[in-house]
């Protein structure tokens, strides 16, 4: 059943015609360039967090510090900040001129007399707006483990450094993965919110110039609510949090005070992508309804 | 045969505007209806709301049994909608625009190669099936569109002013090509502010003017309704009354009314003959010793309608 779906997906005439312009695109030198710059990094990262652990595994604990720029400055971390904050700003672009541009040219109406539901419409669109990002997207991918690596090695060291007789163990070290992870869904949530926002101005716009100015008041506004949001929540987690570790009264549970700690900091971190993540979805249901009440 | 179209008080406002006023239209299945009214008269609104992208403020239509606003995916089965302004992805050859069109309306791959040759067959496109369709004239974009249309081989078509713009040859090929469709059992519903232009294609006309279906029937029969009814006002020198009693005893007369307008009196009456009674009216008028300083059909309602519409005055 699943392969029918992807195979409804795939061959959606809509996401068809979105591939086709992608692919007559001249890609060559995003193709080319690309995966070699990302080599690159990968090994300048490499370099920069085994450099990085064999200072700290010299216990050098007052070199610690200087461990941080070191690796933040590291190519690899860079690009990952910069498309992690770049393309979801960019993405919404191509989301707010989908439909608002066939409006303009009038081809919307063609599409929508045909047979095609306004889901699957509305899912071609929004996975059509994407591929037109793909080398961007991908290299998005493709970082994600050396920030992991950059994450683990950097952070944890100082986690355990900072713990107990202030050596270096692995274990802890290892420890920070969930919160390194839940880091990374950040630049994944806002790119879903935005596009989704996009898309839903879109269904509403007339002409792809108001969609794109309206698309952008409107993400900004999100995320500002979002930040807000995600304060309050942060704030009840951090009373969570400080309940769990000062409570002297709290009997002995299966899980030790830290595991509770770093629960409740994963937890934290998640909060905002899962509101954005649920917004998204929100504005993908509104864009269809939208749609079929037109 | 049954009723493919029809619409119970269709009404549409846009804000204040009543771009549509309590339509009831009925078009047979096998018809080709000509949906006539000047500019702005509510056909683009109406056919919009019959290919399931406008939703009527009040009423309801039916499309083949299906009601056009619950079961709207039945409804575009059925229908083949050209609009009056319509877009081309510019960056499309000629057949891969039917072949997405097609795939739009779930034709299997396997199918689409082979309907695409026949669709392009069919409007004499087959010449330019490589082509983008950008390149194309407007008439034969026109008729690539008419083609696309057809992809799924609905029932009825919906086109909405489909020879505007067009050069004469061009319309000339559109007519054939409607005739054709029609001849193939097609139900068509076709606008135009322009009678003559469509008079020839249609079995049977509608004439809307100011979002209200003023006349509907056959051709025949809306000549029928035309001719039997005209309004003529008549001034006199004198004898105003006389007159107006003379006339109201004629058997073609149904109407008299004494008016006034800037301060000079005369008769206005509903008369039900033809060209030849009129005449004989006005020999007779003389003859019984009336002075009459105006004779004149006045030009309103229906017949207005339909007199702009023969000679394509635009309003
Ligand atoms: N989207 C709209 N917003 C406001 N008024 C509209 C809109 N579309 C049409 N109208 C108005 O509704 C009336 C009927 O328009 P239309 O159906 O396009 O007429 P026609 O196709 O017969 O020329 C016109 O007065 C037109 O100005
Ligand atoms: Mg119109």
């Amino acid at each position: 059943m699943l392969a029918g779906q992807w195979n409804a997906c795939k061959n959606h005439p809509v996401l068809q015609l979105e591939l086709r312009r992608v692919r007559r695109r001249r890609w060559l030198s995003p193709r080319l360039v690309l995966p070699l710059y990302v080599a690159v990094l990968f090994v300048a990262t490499l370099g920069g967090a085994a450099a990085g652990l064999a200072l700290v595994q010299t216990q050098a604990v007052d070199m610690a510090p200087a461990i941080i720029p070191a690796t933040t400055l590291c190519p690899a971390n860079a690009l990952a900040w910069l498309l992690g904050f770049a393309v979801p700003w960019i993405a919404p672009a191509f989301t707010a001129t989908s439909i608002a541009q066939e409006r303009e040219r009038g081809t919307w109406d063609l599409v929508r007399t045909t047979t095609l539901s306004e889901r699957s419409l509305v899912w071609a669109k929004l996975l059509g707006a994407m591929a037109r990002l793909w080398p961007a997207l991908l290299a998005m991918l493709l970082l994600i483990p050396f920030q992991l690596l950059l994450g683990v090695s950097v952070g944890g060291s100082i986690l355990s450094l900072l713990g107990e007789g202030a050596t270096f163990d692995p274990a802890t070290s290892m420890g920070i993965l969930p919160q390194v992870l839940a880091v990374q869904l950040a630049p994944w949530a806002h790119l879903a919110l935005h596009t989704t926002t996009g898309l839903f101005v879109s269904a509403l716009s007339r002409s792809s110039g108001t969609a794109l100015a309206a698309t952008y008041g409107a993400v900004i506004a999100l995320r500002v609510a979002s930040w807000f949001g995600n304060n309050i929540l942060s704030a009840l987690i951090i009373v969570l949090l400080s309940i769990a570790t000062i409570d002297p009264f709290s009997p002995p549970t299966l899980l030790s005070n830290t595991a509770v700690v770093t629960i409740l900091a994963v937890l934290g971190t998640l909060v905002s992508p899962a509101l954005e993540g649920v917004a998204a979805l929100g504005l993908v249901w509104a864009t269809i309804w939208r749609l079929k009440k037109e | 045969m049954g009723d493919i179209i029809q619409t119970k008080g269709l009404t549409k406002k846009y804000g204040k505007l009543v771009a549509l006023d309590d339509l009831n239209l009925v078009v047979e299945e096998g018809a080709a209806f000509g949906f006539v009214g000047p500019n702005g008269a509510g056909k683009t609104t109406t056919m919009r709301i019959l290919a399931t992208l406008l939703r009527p403020t009040a009423g309801e239509a039916w499309v083949a049994g299906h009601s056009v606003g619950k079961e709207r995916q039945a409804v575009r089965r059925t229908i083949g909608y050209m609009p009056d302004f319509f877009g081309v992805y510019g960056d499309m050859k000629v057949w891969e625009y039917l072949d997405f069109f097609a795939a739009c309306y779930d034709i299997p791959p396997a199918t689409r190669a082979r309907l695409v040759d026949d669709l392009l067959e069919l409007v004499d496109l087959a010449h330019r099936r490589d082509d983008y369709v950008d390149a194309l004239s407007r008439g034969m974009k026109q008729r690539i569109c008419l083609a696309r249309a057809l992809a799924h081989d609905p029932q009825l078509l919906i086109l909405d002013e489909p020879a505007s713009g067009l050069d004469p040859r061009a319309r000339i090929e559109i007519r054939a090509l409607l005739h054709e469709l029609h001849a193939m059992g097609k139900t068509i519903l076709i606008s135009s502010h322009i009678l003559s232009e469509i008079e020839e294609v249609c079995t049977h006309i509608g004439i809307i003017e100011a979002g209200r279906l003023i006349a509907a029937g056959s051709l025949d029969s809306i000549q029928e309704q035309l001719q039997s009814h005209r309004t003529l006002r008549i001034g006199l020198l004198n004898r105003i009354k006389e007159a107006a009693e003379w006339l109201a005893a004629q058997p073609e007369v149904l109407d008299v009314a004494l008016l006034t307008e800037k301060e000079k009196s005369f008769l206005q009456l509903e008369f039900s003959g033809d060209q030849e009674r009129l005449a004989q009216l006005l020999a007779d008028l003389t003859r019984s010793g009336f002075a009459v300083t105006q004779f004149q059909e006045t030009a309103r309602g229906l017949e207005d309608t339909f007199m702009r519409l023969t000679q394509g005055i635009v309003t």
